[in-house]
């Protein structure tokens, strides 16, 4: 399994073209980490914290009491984004967008504080970099990510970035990839999920992927 | 607390006749006004510089919110959210922005919305907003509109501003003429800047264009730990030190100080003083007397604080040191009419491992028999001048009882609060 062989505490991008499958690699490991009792962000830039929950149910990924427990948490950077009026929960800090950034690193920071003092590792989920990508200038999204990339390996998590192929220009994915440990390629062929992964012994060609 | 400017002139050898001549506008943020010596010079630019994971945006709109509360005007112009979402943030403080809005002396200037091609909501806006030239030339026609004797203008923010250009050199000269142009129109400008890994000859650059820098860090171990501000630059004399906060809503920035412990021998009135001086106050009690700790949480004049407070007998002597541990100050209490376990009050000190840190002597019960006076418990002690002694009392003696805590008067306690603010911050 491509996702226990990923070492701890380290920074990994998931790379697909829209809708072929990044999802369900990024949801397999939610799955994995809550199962474990290991405490997950999500920072979510292209919908809201309700809807990635519910996709999460879709995937037939059951959280239980992770949220009240505080092992489940959100940034959701898109609801503000869009005008909605919405208010933040004991799980779900807002931030009023994806050009927010300094608003997305405090949340981050106090969500990480909390995290650090129940569990000495965490993964952080960031969907997407595409949507930031979009509407910000990439050194700037790269001198972000560098940051983030830093503060959540100090304190001793893990990170998962999501990134569209085929939306950026191929300079802009050598720095994103410049900045990780590893980065994992997933396609979908015959209704099938293939990944591969730049970096993982073994895992260097395409191999189908098992939830 | 009492600001004083003659301690702060006297410590820092400064002059401060030259500020004098100005009348300082209040910030409003607890002791920032105290280390600028009363405030903001009018037309001042101000920077307020981030690092990343540390607000900013509070500084600038707790500012801003008292300004108009005092009757200045003010303008927020904003380039990486919707203005609406920066008033949803302000209610979340407690600063309801909408009645200056609605009243005509405060407005949005939206250079956000083009940002992504949307229909601005508000009336003054952008059609353009990395262009610092058009800017120069919008803003002031806004400020015309808002005219006043004093304008607070926030930008937010300028990293943005920055991140989204390739030509910084542009963006520098740009800047300059903005400020040169606004400070016209008798503002004080605020920009929000966050240090997100930009080339050290930038931020110095950028820090240069202002006459007022005011540093937001953080202590970070593995995750941040503390944060704090300090002025860095000002155009006044200033008083350079960092100062810790944290933010709270609704309330916004509060001086926080983690951890100030209470200790003193036995049945001097630690646990009274913790009670009598915390809005929240618990304590690990058996028999009437601390077993292991009293924690109290205090609110006063803007500063937060958390009390620790230590058991008085020998036999916990050992978890003194821990209990000790990352204080920034020390409270003792002693009674007033036991002198001779001043010495143990000495000892307890030396045993919690904070003898350099600064300290206020408590001296409980000054109103009962036998109690010695402030000099004589400082000659007695062998205090040196600078470590203040405080008498305190029971607000009644008749609901004084053995083994509860009683309730202290509550001016004596803000006098042992603005002493211990005075030492620690």
């Amino acid at each position: 399994m491509i996702l226990e062989k990923i070492p701890q505490n380290s920074a990994v991008v998931v790379i697909s073209p829209p809708l072929e499958g990044k999802e369900v690699l990024v949801s397999s490991s939610i799955k994995d980490d809550l199962k474990e009792k290991v405490p997950v962000l999500i920072i979510s830039t292209d919908k809201s914290a309700e809807d990635f929950k519910n996709e999460l149910v879709k995937e037939k990924i059951f959280f239980g009491d992770a949220e009240s427990k505080g092992l489940l948490a959100f940034i959701d950077c898109y609801s503000m984004h869009v005008g909605e009026a919405v208010k933040n929960t004991s799980s779900i800090k807002r931030v009023p967008g994806p050009l927010a950034l300094n608003e997305i690193s405090v949340a981050l920071s106090d969500i990480e504080k909390e995290f650090f003092r129940k569990s000495p590792k965490h993964c952080i989920v960031f969907n997407s970099l595409s949507t930031m990508l979009m509407y910000s200038n990439p050194q700037a999204i790269g001198r972000f990510v560098q940051v983030v990339i830093a503060k959540i390996k100090k304190a001793g998590g893990s990170a998962f970035f999501t990134l569209e192929e085929g939306m950026h220009t191929p300079d802009v994915i050598v720095m994103m990839e410049h900045m990780m440990d590893y980065i994992v390629f997933v396609k979908r062929e015959n209704g099938k999920l293939f990944v591969k992964a730049k970096g993982l012994d073994g895992f260097e060609d395409w191999g189908e992927f098992k939830a | 607390m009492a600001f004083s400017k003659e301690k702060i002139a006297r410590k820092h050898k400064l002059d401060f006749t030259e500020g004098k001549k100005y009348n300082m506008v209040a910030t409003g943020v607890p002791k920032l006004d105290d280390v600028l010596c009363g405030g903001l010079k009018p037309q001042s630019t101000v920077l307020l510089c981030s690092q990343p994971g540390v607000e900013n945006v509070e500084f600038a709109l707790q500012t801003l919110f008292n300004r108009l509360k005092a009757g200045d005007h003010g303008v927020y112009l904003v380039n990486n959210k919707l203005p609406n979402s920066v008033k949803l943030l302000a209610e979340e403080y407690g600063w309801d922005l909408g009645d200056y809005q609605r009243q005509g002396t405060f407005a949005f200037f939206d250079a956000y919305s083009a940002m992504l091609s949307l229909k601005s909501g508000t009336e003054y806006y952008s059609s353009e907003p990395q262009n610092m030239q058009q800017l120069s030339e919008v803003m002031p026609e806004v400020l015309a509109k808002l005219e006043n004797d004093n304008i607070i203008l926030i930008f937010d923010a300028l990293s943005t501003l920055i991140d989204s250009t390739k030509n910084e050199d542009e963006v520098l000269a740009g800047i300059k003429k903005f400020l040169s142009e606004v400070r016209k129109y008798n503002t004080i400008s605020f920009f929000l800047f966050t240090e997100w890994l930009y080339p050290k000859s930038l931020t110095n650059k950028i820090k240069s264009l202002f006459e007022c820098v005011i540093e937001i860090k953080a202590l970070e171990r593995s995750v941040i730990l503390q944060k704090y501000f300090s002025v860095v630059k000002a155009p006044q004399a200033f008083e350079r030190k960092d100062i810790p906060f944290k933010i709270i809503k609704p309330g916004g920035v509060r001086v926080f100080i983690p951890k100030i412990l209470v200790t003193g021998p036995y049945h001097a009135g630690k646990t009274s003083f913790v009670h009598s001086a915390s809005t929240k106050a618990v304590s690990v009690n058996r028999l009437g007397t601390t077993v292991a700790l009293d924690h109290g949480h205090v609110e006063y004049k803007g500063y937060e604080v958390d009390l620790f407070g230590t058991p008085g007998q020998e036999r916990f002597d050992p978890i003194l040191e821990l209990l000790g541990g990352e204080s920034l100050g020390v409270v003792v209490v002693i009674d007033s009419t036991m002198p001779k376990d001043f010495g143990r009050a000495k000892e307890m000190v030396k045993l919690s491992n904070t003898v350099d840190l600064p300290v206020v002597v408590v001296a409980n019960k000054a109103n009962m028999k036998g109690a010695l006076t402030v000099d004589a418990i400082r000659k007695q002690m062998k205090l040196p001048a600078n470590v203040p002694v405080i008498p305190v009392v029971a607000e009644n003696m008749a609901d004084v009882k053995e083994g509860k805590p009683c309730q202290l008067k509550s001016e004596d306690v803000q006098k042992v609060f603005s002493a211990l603010l005075e030492v620690v911050v």
